[in-house]
């Protein structure tokens, strides 16, 4: 068998289909890139991608070989081949020496710009089939790094145009394989397979998003292998049961990770929108430490006379001063709390397990050796600080006595402390000053989940302040409470849950594992401690976005609205993925009425007949004829039919008959099937016809172009029939 | 008909899959168990575009096959049903004991719902001989990942003639009408000779005869070398002897085209027979001789007999095998008042 393909028509098909193989290697390549944005800076990510389109545009019309590359000395390499290694090399080097074992979000900016490096070196260097599929290894490679250190719903947009062009280069790959090694081939254009691609993908997607969903414990994978921060910084995959606690008596603002979706709390929908947790007061420039539960402060009831229906456990100390509600709160999670969450200052508790109260405030909840979660529902009685702004500017008395309220780091960079002195200077009352200093930060600072850590050694709180000026809302809560505290406010960070979801279940609020927040909590003597929120649009919006936040964010606010929000939750997105491979498979399957195809036929032909870059052999030819009559009175009229334009043609130069056959062979190639489509002897006979009576137009005698060569026109009748004897049959 | 699904690229999606899967429940990672899901869509669609494709009707013709000679295979692809047919790759073989035929592949992109491909391939033989004609399609599923492919035998045995040579010339008989050659109507002279015993004196032509000074006559009749026999004894592949089979086949075929009776002794695994070679069968020895040994004495002198007294029997054979086979056949053929000719003598 032959493996060098000698016809023009397979040498054409091949060109065609490499092609087509780089250009789809190009859509993922950018859909790679796409990926990788979170992780490299955006003039690095912007001229990865302009390199990366100018050298795939520049090869483009280059054919991708399938035999391995001839042997050649080291010094026959293309150039492009040597610095595209040069570029490898050096990349390499350079991430090899930065990265370390326990790579975080800044070694992996080293690992993501490698990446770049080595898809744009490797482009450059693409000569053969084996090597565009190397390239849609290194998209896979971008992929998996994005998944592992920037994992977040917009993902799913570059994996799923990633994937798709994948598919297709793998099909065009495969393709190209065929076309070489067969011996002969009958192969249309490579936009056809293309094309008929687009089904296939579509119903790939549908049904891998059906598999995804019909998973179980879909919602219990995490998408990194960093626990969240709430859960205390420890490596854990029991990220559900720390985050129910949130009070692991540590918060490190170093730590990472994604949140869990599922649902932690039930309240109902009238409920404050705040319900704190954990109380935190020690902070050690990265960390945030509670004070340890203290035993002998027990709350006076046990679980065996709550389930008798003793009355309430009651804090040794009310601390609360304001209304006080009382609330029903269902526990929709799978493992016992360890705080109480309540609204405001707890005042009573009925619920499962002993209540330990310590230092900083927080309910710890405990239970018997061997515990089994009783009762899945428990009542809180609330203090909720009850006072309008300007009670809170007139707010006046002594202070906790308490100094760790007030306490700042000896680590605080000098900078912080100065800023907030700086904010503050114009203000004298507490209110004002609280209120300066949270609107510089919603100003200042970028809401985002995935900020990147502060360098080890560094003060969480100036890496946010003055170098990334990117966080999240452990961030903007410590800042807030150091900077209060540096000016003598009192002030502490409180962990619990936010905002909810009323839509779902009328009548309750749903708090999320994502719904987990950060904020503050500031004293005004005489009305207690009362929340504040530093976070930008911590209020508005359910998903808390910052003024300035990144379009990327805004992305994935909008899709985990759309995910929480869908009607009937996952049930509906299985139905409505159902819906999508359905109509996937009927497009790949070709079933369907007939009459879109013809209708888009018809356009085309119609398209093709007006637009000439697009016309074969014979339309060309007639568009040039109609182009040189523009100014002939003997142009076609405007509602005359091809066939009636052929019969006013024919005549000296022509006779009617080639004309007709001409004209017949145009609304072939503009109209018909691809199988009665005219051939390419049969076109260009077409439209030697039309260039005939184009060189006619304007110029008297007329020297046909016929076999004989008949010079000269001598009268009319000779001419005719020397006309037809050296026309050559069409 | 056999079906046979190829397995390399499936089995390594498949096992992929798995391994995905796997890694995902270990890692509880949400983008493995994505990526796992994908590659079952990708793969799932290939299957469901390959189970659902009602195939295409494939039809084969080849010239005839002449080894050394290119000859044209055309493969049409006629898509009857009412969808986009799946990409095809067309296979054809001959199997036999020994490479006859080159596979011959053709790729057929996707063809519209009643749409027509007409595909032609050439291959040039490399060796003579017979063998069983197959072809194949295969149907390729989306992505490539998934193949289907049938595999058909034609229903008539496939030869590959000798490569083409020139004939050689064989001796002549001559003589008037009625003996051993043909007769030609009109005033066709082929030849003069000198007159020999039994020509009729009106044949002499005195003109010639003054001027040469020696009786001679006009042959009227185009000397033919009467009955021929062959006898052919080698083992295939050999080079020698091909091109030795080649000329005898070449010979062969232009006598049978001027009507001259031709015998051939045919191998067979019941021992041998004798076989006349007609204008329309003359090839079937020259194809299948693999390995002719010689014949035996009872079959020598059938075939002897057939060749009759007068007529010419043709030893095809190596010259290393040629004194064994002529010290055997010598005294049969003198017997049967046959001429034996050593085709090596005449190339």
């Amino acid at each position: 068998m032959t493996a060098v393909p000698t016809s023009v028509e397979t040498v054409g098909s091949i060109a065609g289909n490499s092609r087509a193989i780089r250009v789809a290697s190009l859509v993922a390549g950018l859909a790679g890139q796409f990926a990788l944005q979170p992780l490299v800076p955006a003039p690095a990510s912007i001229a990865a991608a302009i390199a990366l389109v100018a050298v795939v545009g520049s090869s483009v019309n280059q054919p991708l070989i399938g035999a391995r590359l001839a042997q050649r000395h080291w010094w026959d390499w293309h150039w492009r081949q040597a610095v595209a290694l040069l570029l490898i090399v050096v990349s390499s080097t350079v991430a090899v020496t930065h990265l370390r074992l326990e790579a975080s979000t800044a070694e992996a900016r080293t690992l993501a710009v490698m990446l770049l490096f080595v898809q744009v070196a490797h482009a450059m260097a693409c000569a053969s089939r084996r090597e565009a599929a190397l390239g849609c290894a290194v998209v896979v490679a971008m992929f998996s790094v994005a998944a592992v250190f920037s994992g977040d719903v917009t993902l799913l947009l570059p994996i799923v145009v990633g994937v798709g062009a994948i598919a297709v280069a793998a099909t065009l790959l495969h393709r190209g394989w065929l076309l070489e090694s067969a011996d002969a081939v009958a192969a249309g254009s490579a936009a056809t397979i293309v094309r008929s691609s687009v089904g296939p993908v579509a119903t790939a997607v549908g049904i891998a998003v059906a598999v995804f969903l019909a998973m179980p414990n879909s919602s219990s994978l995490h998408g990194r292998r960093h626990a969240s921060s709430f859960g205390g910084g420890t490596f854990s995959h029991s990220e559900e049961r720390a985050l129910s606690g949130l009070s692991s008596g540590e918060v490190d603002l170093r730590a990472r990770g994604p949140l869990s979706n599922a649902p932690a709390l039930s309240t109902p929908a009238d409920a404050p929108q705040y319900w704190q947790g954990a109380i935190y007061d020690d902070f050690d420039g990265t960390t945030w430490s509670a004070a340890r539960a203290d035993y002998s402060g027990l709350w006076l009831i046990s679980p065996q006379q709550v389930r008798a229906g003793l009355p309430a456990q009651v804090p040794p100390e009310a601390s609360g001063m304001g209304g006080v509600r009382t609330d029903d709160v269902t526990i929709l999670g799978s493992d016992p709390l360890e705080v109480v969450f309540s609204p405001g200052t707890p005042e009573a508790y009925w619920g499962d397990g002993q209540v330990v109260y310590d230092g900083d405030a927080t309910p710890h909840l405990i239970y018997p050796a061997a515990h089994a979660m009783g009762m899945a529902t428990y009542s809180v009685s609330s203090t909720l600080p009850d006072a309008s702004d300007n009670e809170l500017r007139a707010a006046s008395g002594p202070d906790p006595a308490d100094p760790r309220w007030t306490a700042v780091s000896a680590s605080i960079a000098p900078r912080v402390e100065q800023l907030a002195a700086q904010l503050t200077k114009n203000d004298d009352d507490r209110f004002d000053k609280v209120e300066v200093i949270e609107n510089y930060l919603r100003t200042n600072e970028i809401y985002d989940l995935n900020s990147p850590e502060p360098a080890r050694g560094d003060d969480a709180v100036d890496d946010f302040l003055f170098v990334s000026h990117r966080g999240f809302c452990e961030q903007f809560a410590t800042a807030a409470v150091v900077m209060l505290r540096s000016v003598g406010v009192p002030a502490r960070m409180v962990t619990g849950y936010a905002f909810g979801d009323t839509l779902t279940d009328p009548g309750q609020r749903i708090f999320l594992g994502t719904d987990a927040h950060a904020w503050v909590q500031v004293y005004y003597p005489g009305i207690g401690w009362v929340d504040s929120d530093p976070t930008a649009s911590g209020l508005a919006a359910p998903v808390p976005v910052a003024m300035h936040g990144s379009m990327r964010q805004h992305i994935v606010n909008v899709l985990s609205t759309f995910w929480h929000r869908l009607p009937g939750g996952r049930i509906g997105a299985l139905l409505i993925a159902c819906m999508v491979v359905l109509i996937g498979a009927a497009t790949a399957l070709g079933v369907g009425s007939s009459r879109p195809r013809r209708r888009l036929r018809r356009w085309r032909g119609r398209r093709a007949f007006t637009d000439s870059r697009r016309a074969g052999p014979a339309l060309a030819g007639y568009l040039r004829l109609e182009a040189a009559l523009a100014d002939d009175e003997r142009r076609r009229e405007p509602g005359e039919t091809l066939g009636e334009f052929g019969r006013r043609l024919g005549g000296l130069v022509a006779t009617a008959g080639e004309v007709g056959a001409a004209m017949r062979l145009v609304e072939r190639e503009c109209y018909a099937r691809e199988s009665r489509r005219p051939s390419e002897a049969e076109s260009a006979v077409a439209a030697e016809v039309f260039d005939r009576l184009r060189a006619a137009v304007g110029r008297e005698p007329v020297t046909t172009a016929g076999a004989a060569g008949v010079a000269g026109v001598a009268s009319s009748s000779n001419t005719a029939e020397a006309n037809r004897s050296a026309a050559p049959s069409a | 008909m056999k079906l046979q699904r190829l397995g390399s690229r499936n089995q390594l999606a498949y096992v992929a899959i798995v391994g995905l899967f796997v890694l995902a429940a270990q890692t509880r990672s949400v983008w493995l168990q994505a990526a796992a899901c994908a590659l079952t869509g990708l793969v799932a669609v290939s299957w469901l575009t390959v189970a659902f494709d009602k195939g295409c009707r494939v039809g084969l013709q080849h010239g005839e096959f002449v080894v050394g000679a290119p000859a044209q295979t055309c493969f049409t692809v006629e898509n009857a049903s009412s969808r986009r047919s799946r990409p095809l790759v067309v296979r054809y073989w001959v199997e036999s004991a020994r490479p006859l035929v080159p596979e011959v592949a053709v790729y057929v992109d996707p063809i519209a719902a009643g749409g027509r491909a007409e595909v032609r391939a050439t291959v040039e033989p490399v060796a003579r001989g017979e063998g069983e004609g197959r072809w194949s399609v295969e149907r390729i599923g989306a992505f490539g990942l998934v193949t289907l492919r049938h595999t058909r035998t034609t229903k008539e045995q496939v030869a590959v003639a000798p490569a083409s040579a020139r004939p050689v010339e064989l001796p002549t008989h001559g003589g008037t009408a009625g003996t051993h050659g043909r007769v030609t109507a009109g005033l066709e002279v082929f030849g003069a000779r000198e007159w020999r015993p039994g020509d009729a004196v009106r044949h002499v032509h005195w003109r010639s005869t003054a001027r040469s000074g020696r009786l001679t006559v006009l042959e009227r009749v185009e000397p033919v070398p009467g009955v021929l026999g062959v006898l052919i004894v080698g083992t295939a592949g050999h080079q020698q002897f091909e091109e030795l089979l080649a000329t005898a086949a070449a010979t062969v075929e232009v006598a049978t085209d001027k009507g001259v009776d031709c015998y051939a002794w045919l191998e067979q695994s019941s021992g041998g027979c004798v076989g006349q070679l007609s204008r329309g069968s003359w090839l079937v020895p020259f194809v299948r001789a693999e390995k002719a040994a010689f014949p035996s004495e009872r079959g020598l002198t059938h075939l002897l007999a057939h060749v009759g007294r007068g007529g010419t029997l043709l030893l095809v054979a190596v010259p290393d095998t040629l004194p064994a086979l002529h010290a055997v056949v010598a005294d049969a053929s003198a017997a049967a008042g046959v001429t034996v000719v050593e085709l090596t003598d005449l190339t």
